[in-house]
């Protein structure tokens, strides 16, 4: 009798408890593409070069939930107590796995993809690193330098940093979709040309390409496969602070299903990046798509539409540099040398040089947070490309155009 | 002695200098790896780690324009595709690793065959080097540590060749009867 109570007691509550939760209650389709292994080489569902031949990895209708697990920029084994010598050990060649591609109902070439970005759930680690020959600075900062992060969804906090917290402002460092074969055969003749002329522009590289069936050393196309470096009209690596949770990025789709993918997730970062990396970490990103037919006459690169959140990135109180395009004689900026370097070596003052300028302000900026704030030199700088936003002033006072760099004081706050 | 101090103080920086370019990201990364002499390392065996700070110690004790530095990788199949596309030129590496590596075996199969050679004895590890760093480097390197402290004879099976440099700098030879690489 007592054992009949009990089990009549349970159904009871059980009944109960499912009729009050609202767990069970669902409308969203959901498309997931989990992480599989411990590095993109191990995961399906990962690549790090972009072409039309890779293979959709997963394939959703317009306004689907689309949930997508992303792996830190540098696919890296990277802890919260890795030091500088483990930076030294990086494979570059593995940069950036990207999860997808989402092949997305319905989308042609020609039409436009908007992805709204419903959320992003950091992982519990995060870098930042000053990596040699890279970075705004590059010439300067030659070592390299690693800042470990601990993350929740308010802030990040790093033994290497004391006294900073730095506000969650994720967004995706990189998205987009993949090109067309017309787009790959033009992006890679005019930086093939970019690099004869003495430019920064890498050809594909087999070594470490993903996935190895289309992009490897043996794939069917391993000298077609854009490294995902510089960011293009597909979007990718563009580093757009202002992509964040809430806003909708519209992309001009090349292929047939648009070839959706995400990456290089960016816990908090100021506009410029400047030492080369973010807050670098994984990810759980949420985004739902819409298809805008035949958008693409229009809307040839990536756009965003956003409101309130662009405000909500701003500084509550801030600390501001104004640079000018100005330097010593003698010198040749990294930025300049494949251009006709010996005509401005001796000039201690360039004409419309925004790079310049950014180059001053940052440089003030860099002095200062070291007097004020008591951090060396390459925490300054890590700090900078965190919590700094280089921003255009005017184009148009000659030959003096203005780049500020605004530092987020907020990131100071007890 | 005296010109031994007087060869190895005029090394000039960049004197190690890896070949490779073609496989790193970005073009500075050279000007890195010209600049230092890295030897590479693993999370995985603690030891290969303490072995590596205590070699780049004692190179840049004796030849402080090496500016030799220590590349932590997470285990050591990352060092097998370092070396195996150029990127890094030396290791520390226990003996049974080291063999594996050399004979693309184990879970170093992805990676294929890698001609290893034998700089420096550690007792049950050793320092790598790939076939292809210059003999004078590796003479240099040699001649640089074979005080320290550190070598001792090797307590297992190793891959095949000593390097040249090593070996030369074991029959004796001087810096200036080896060939410019």
């Amino acid at each position: 009798m007592r054992s009949l109570f009990i089990a009549t007691a349970l159904v009871a509550s059980t009944a109960l408890t499912a009729f009050a939760d609202t767990t069970d209650q669902k409308w969203q389709t959901k498309v997931v593409l989990d992480k599989q292994g411990d590095h993109c080489a191990d995961d399906p569902n990962c690549f790090n070069r972009y072409h039309p031949a890779i293979p959709a990895a997963a394939r959703a209708n317009p306004g689907d939930t689309i949930v997508l697990h992303s792996r830190d920029a540098l696919d890296s084994d990277l802890t919260l107590d890795s030091v500088a010598a483990d930076l030294a050990a990086v494979d570059l060649n593995l940069v950036h796995p990207m999860t997808g591609p989402v092949h997305i109902e319905g989308a042609k070439r020609g039409d436009v993809l908007a992805v709204t970005l419903v959320d992003i759930e950091p992982d519990e680690y995060g870098y930042t690193v000053i990596a040699p020959g890279f970075g705004f600075l590059r010439d300067i900062y030659t070592e390299p330098y690693v800042v470990n992060w601990r993350l929740n969804r308010l802030h990040a906090v790093s033994d290497g940093m004391p006294g900073v917290k730095v506000p969650y402002e994720a967004f995706l460092g990189s998205v987009g979709v993949l090109p067309g074969e017309e787009e790959v055969q033009s992006w890679k003749a005019r930086e093939a040309a970019l690099a004869v002329a003495g430019g920064i522009a890498l050809p594909p590289q087999p070594v470490g390409a993903l996935p190895t069936a289309v992009c490897g050393p043996e794939g069917s196309h391993k000298d077609d496969c854009l490294r995902t470096i510089p960011p293009r009209e597909n979007g990718g690596n563009m580093d757009v602070q202002q992509m964040q949770v809430g806003t909708t990025m519209l992309f001009p789709c090349f292929i047939d299903g648009c070839g959706l993918f995400v990456g290089d997730v960016h816990y908090a970062q100021g506009d410029g990046e400047v030492s080369g990396t973010a807050i670098e970490t994984g990810a759980v990103v949420t985004l739902t798509t819409e298809i805008r037919p035949g958008a693409g006459a229009f809307i040839k690169a990536p756009a965003v539409e956003g409101g309130q959140q662009i405000k909500d990135i701003e500084p509550s109180e801030f600390y501001q540099t104004v640079g000018l395009p100005l330097k010593d004689g003698g010198f040749v900026p990294p930025y300049h040398t494949y251009l006709d370097a010996a005509e401005i070596s001796d000039l201690t003052n360039l004409s419309e040089d925004l790079t310049l300028a950014a180059r001053h302000a940052l440089l003030q900026m860099i002095e200062y947070i070291q007097r004020e704030h008591g951090l060396t030199s390459e925490q300054a700088y890590i700090l900078a490309s965190v919590a700094v936003d280089l921003r255009v002033g005017q184009v148009v006072d000659v030959p003096n155009y203005v780049v500020t760099a605004v530092l987020n004081k907020d990131v100071f706050a007890p | 002695m005296i010109r031994r101090s007087f060869v190895l103080g005029a090394l000039a920086a960049g004197a190690f200098a890896p070949a490779a370019g073609a496989h790193t990201l970005y073009p500075q990364w050279v000007a890195y790896r010209r600049k230092h002499l890295l030897i590479g390392c693993h999370r995985k065996d603690p030891e290969t780690y303490r072995l590596c700070q205590s070699l780049v110690e004692a190179l840049n004790h004796a030849m402080p324009k090496a500016q030799a530095r220590v590349a932590r990788a997470p285990h050591p199949q990352r060092l097998a595709s370092l070396i195996g596309t150029d990127q890094m030129e030396l290791a520390v590496l226990s003996a049974p690793d080291a063999v594996k590596m050399a004979a693309g075996a184990g879970r170093f199969a992805p990676y294929g065959r890698i001609a290893l050679t034998r700089l420096l004895e550690l007792g049950d590890h050793l320092l790598v080097a790939e076939a292809g760093f210059p003999v004078r480097h590796g003479w240099m390197a040699t001649s640089a540590l074979h005080d320290s402290g550190l070598v001792r004879p090797l307590t297992a099976e190793a891959p095949g060749d000593l390097h040249a440099g090593a070996q030369a700098f074991a029959d004796g030879l001087s810096l200036d009867d080896l060939p410019n690489d």
